[in-house]
């Protein structure tokens, strides 16, 4: 709309930078901290449609948990979390939006996962609703968490 | 596996719609569409739906001839799905019972019918292009729910939580209304926080030709400050040299793109653009 | 600009400071900041106590404290930062205190000659502007971005006039921000107000204004032009006049328009306009069709065009003569190559009046005439390191940090402050020997 059609710069969304950290080893990961109960992740509808954003998030999610167990549909078939497209605000709404994503509850409920992983704020929103309004009793974790509970810092830049 | 239905339900008040019979919804009360339809006209309405219909009348006429009616898309839409099939959740329905019933009204449509096209377009879609995705013939059904929904915002009618945000953004260019030195504040204060645990640990504001300039959510730094902690530990233990701007835009949310805000969409664009411009950075990092 | 003529331009090398040094000697050393003539380096130290302090060229201030930012030399070598301790901000000026304290500080901006600074404030959960420690009286709801007059007396900001209940969508819209100009707000009010800016004689402030949720324009001293549009951007006077150009959206497009009249044509884009020293030209980045950049002056566009971005037009200082940063990317036409990580995918390069730099860079700083206006350069980055480059012949020495190199009064020499091997270097290198 402002007259781009090449990006001015280079931008990522932050778990395809993660995905890079990791990659290029400049982030790493202590396996003994890896995350052992089972783990489900959702797939943001706009980064995912985003060439190979899909694998880059299950890469992080391998890398940092043992047991991650996709839901069906994934990738970009997967459902949305009902935050999407600005609903994310209306907290008023929520129990007719985490009503209206029944699918969603089933979908993760389907995974025995005690985890619901979400690359991005919206996402959050939206499971941490249908986690609520449908008691499913799981938690909600982002890239972020899971990247500080399970990397290596080195030793030398902690202050004992 | 079906899910044990929790939500409870209690006898509620029921709406329905004087256009669509089948159209019927829980009352869910929101001043942003009960008070704001008050503020209406006839002629104001029909003049914003010519303004932004406008020349793609014929687009949208296409979409309405093309669509055969099979059904592909409320298969598709979650909404749908999790409410029983009911057909008015489907997307064809929230095209049918929106900008279709505009053009073949030319316009003349009352404030009441305003709200609904609210209620559908804000609070029972997420744009999320999935129907779109599994149309035969490809249409876009979500630009045209884009369309509605510039409409809406330029009648001023949207459920008050979005349109708060989206008047956030407008003078603040984040969606919290979050004050220049309070987010200022907010970066000082977390490197307080992380610096406590590490040599020399930084949440680096305006760092000059930095490789990352990492931009949070609006709400990172009002309700959400254990981001930038946790961002602040992984670019220091992965050694990234990132920094995060002191001026406007450094949040990466966009409420007016939801509303189809075009301007202040642009100005935050701009201002992230002109950010990285003036920073000198290699990439930005959103977490939006 | 007398004050460069006062530099020393005759001593080749002066070794100022061993950075590494007082990396060994303090726990943490944050960031530097050079003096405009080179003389002077400054940083944020980290003490004993775990509390931090300044240290310019090896002084250390015996003051410490919790925070520190906005470290600057103005024109007139005179040190500056804000400072943070026990819930109270003070500006330091030579490590001595303006009298007035603060909840918080910032958008530090100074004079063109350094001898005025301007703060935004909060103060008794209030804010406002404070000028040279004289803070408002006047103080509002809220407060964003500063404007300070060219001759440094006067002061503006954004003010929000009305306390807003939260959610209260309708008040919002009867407009509740203006501009407030030495403490005494606009009688107007606005949806939104931004891009504020002063007149050359100092008399007059612009900015663009938003009446309701689709209709914008410019105002100048609380009136609005008569037309309204679709868009504008930022607002700038004409040197030695009143007059305002702003770029604005008509329904053909973006044009410039001088006080409410559009006198280009329209482009794709159009924003960064900047008038030539003596005031006779304009150059703006245009986009002239979708995914094309350039420099358009005096509504002439450039014959090349760039893909990514091309950034604000500097004039030469005799007006005639344009150069910009232009950005172009490795694989036109395909916007995967912004979205994954390719070698290479930052190609920075100069263009001087339409013709860019052979060769590129991974990085450029913006370009710097020379007084004779006929040589340009730059401060480059390759392989990490940065370089001077000149006319496109990029220098001999890797610097591990680099200000902005200063062109002697005659042209004929290069003021250089460097980082090398630790240590902060000031030199003076004649220009064929870069």
């Amino acid at each position: 709309m402002l007259g781009y059609r090449e990006l001015p710069f280079e931008v990522m969304q932050t778990g395809e930078f993660y995905y890079e950290l990791l990659t290029s080893g400049r982030l790493k990961i202590d396996k003994s901290k890896k995350i052992k109960e089972p783990v489900t992740m959702q797939d943001p509808c706009n980064i995912i449609r985003r060439a190979g954003a899909a694998e880059k998030f299950r890469y992080i999610v391998n890398a940092t948990c043992e047991d991650f167990r996709d839901m069906k549909p994934n990738r970009e078939h997967n459902f949305c979390c009902n935050a999407g497209g600005g609903l994310a605000a209306l907290s008023n709404w929520a129990a007719h939006k985490a009503k209206g994503n029944r699918v969603k509850a089933e979908q993760i409920q389907a995974t025995g996962a005690k985890i619901v992983i979400t690359p991005c704020h919206n996402c959050s929103t939206g499971i941490k609703d249908v986690i609520k309004i449908w008691n499913l009793g799981l938690k909600n974790m982002f890239f972020d968490q899971l990247l500080v509970n399970t990397m290596e810092i080195p030793e030398e830049l902690k202050i004992v | 596996m079906a899910v044990k239905n929790a939500v409870k339900s209690a006898v509620k008040e029921k709406v329905i719609s004087k256009d669509f019979k089948e159209y019927i919804r829980d009352v869910n009360p929101d001043v942003g569409l009960d008070e704001t339809i008050k503020r209406l006209t006839p002629e104001k309405i029909e003049k914003t739906i010519k303004a932004v219909i406008g020349g793609r009348s014929s687009r949208i006429k296409a979409v309405m001839n093309t669509c055969i009616h099979c059904g592909l898309c409320a298969e598709a839409c979650q909404w749908y799905l999790s409410n029983d099939k009911d057909p008015t959740y489907a997307p064809v329905a929230k095209m049918r019972m929106t900008i279709w019933e505009m053009i073949k009204r030319n316009g003349k449509v009352d404030a009441e019918f305003i709200k609904q096209c609210a209620r559908i377009v804000f609070t029972e879609c997420n744009i999320c292009h999935r129907c779109s995705m599994y149309c035969p013939y490809g249409l876009d059904i979500t630009f045209i729910i884009g369309m509605v929904r510039r409409i809406c915002f330029l009648l001023g009618v949207i459920p008050q939580r979005q349109l708060d945000q989206a008047q956030a953004h407008i003078v603040t260019l984040n969606q919290v209304w979050l004050s220049q030195n309070d987010w200022l504040d907010v970066l000082q204060w977390q490197e307080e926080e992380v610096g406590a645990d590490f040599k020399d640990l930084r949440v680096p504001i305006d760092r000059d030709g930095a490789e990352v300039m990492w931009l949070p959510l609006g709400a990172e730094p009002k309700t959400g400050t254990y981001h930038i902690e946790r961002t602040a530990k992984i670019m220091y233990a992965a050694g990234v040299n990132w920094t995060l701007p002191s001026k406007d835009v450094w949040d990466s949310s966009s409420m007016s793109m939801f509303v189809r805000d075009f301007v202040t969409m642009q100005r935050i664009v701009r201002g992230l653009y002109d950010n990285a411009a003036r920073l000198r950075i290699k990439k930005m990092v959103l977490t939006e | 600009m007398n004050q460069i003529a006062e530099w020393d331009w005759d001593t080749k090398e002066k070794y100022i400071a061993d950075i590494n040094e007082w990396r060994k000697k303090f726990p943490v050393v944050r960031g530097l900041v050079a003096s405009d003539d080179g003389e002077k380096i400054a940083t944020v130290i980290q003490t004993e106590d775990n509390r931090f302090t300044t240290c310019v060229n090896g002084d250390v201030w015996e003051e410490t404290f919790e925070r520190l930012w906005s470290l600057k030399f103005t024109p007139d070598n005179k040190f500056i930062c804000l400072t943070y301790k026990d819930y109270e901000w003070a500006l330091a000026v030579d490590k001595e205190f303006w009298e007035d304290r603060f909840d918080s500080a910032w958008n530090l901006t100074l004079s063109p000659d350094g001898k005025n600074i301007a703060i935004n404030v909060k103060k008794e959960e209030s804010y406002g502007v404070s000028l040279n420690g004289n803070t408002w009286e006047n103080r509002f709801v809220d407060a964003r971005d500063i404007a300070l007059s060219p001759d440094g007396t006067r002061t503006a900001t954004l003010i929000q006039t009305k306390r807003l209940k939260e959610g209260d969508i309708f008040g919002f819209q009867e407009g509740i921000w203006t501009v407030a100009v030495d403490g005494t707000p606009w009688d107007k009010t606005f949806v939104n107000v931004w891009g504020v800016t002063f007149s050359p004689d100092s008399k007059h402030v612009a900015v663009e204004v938003r009446f309701n949720l689709y209709d914008y324009t410019i105002a100048i001293d609380g009136k609005t032009w008569e037309k309204v549009y679709n868009c504008v951007w930022e607002p700038l006077f004409k040197p030695d006049s009143n007059d305002i150009i702003a770029p604005v959206k008509t329904s053909d497009g973006w044009t410039l328009a001088i006080n409410g009249q559009p006198v280009w044509d329209t482009y794709v884009q159009l924003w960064n306009q900047r008038f030539s020293p003596d005031g006779r030209r304009i150059a703006a980045i245009v986009a002239p069709e979708y995914g094309r950049w350039t420099i358009a002056v005096d509504n002439i566009p450039w014959n090349n065009s760039w893909s990514d971005a091309v950034l604000p037009p500097i004039f030469s200082p005799d007006s005639k003569r344009v150069a910009a940063v232009v950005k172009e990317s490795r694989n036109p036409f395909h916007m995967e190559s912004a979205l994954h990580n390719v070698e290479g995918n930052n190609r920075y390069s100069i263009a001087v009046d339409g013709t860019p730099w052979p060769g590129d860079f991974e990085m450029v700083w913006d370009p710097i005439f020379s007084p004779g206006s006929d040589k340009v350069l730059a401060k480059v980055e390759k392989n990490g390191k940065y370089f001077i480059a000149i006319d496109g012949r990029i220098g001999k020495h890797g610097y591990e940090a680099l200000w902005n190199p200063v062109f002697s009064p005659d042209g004929e020499k290069l003021l250089i402050r460097c980082v090398e091997g630790g240590r902060y270097y000031r030199r003076v290198v004649p220009i064929h020997e870069i």
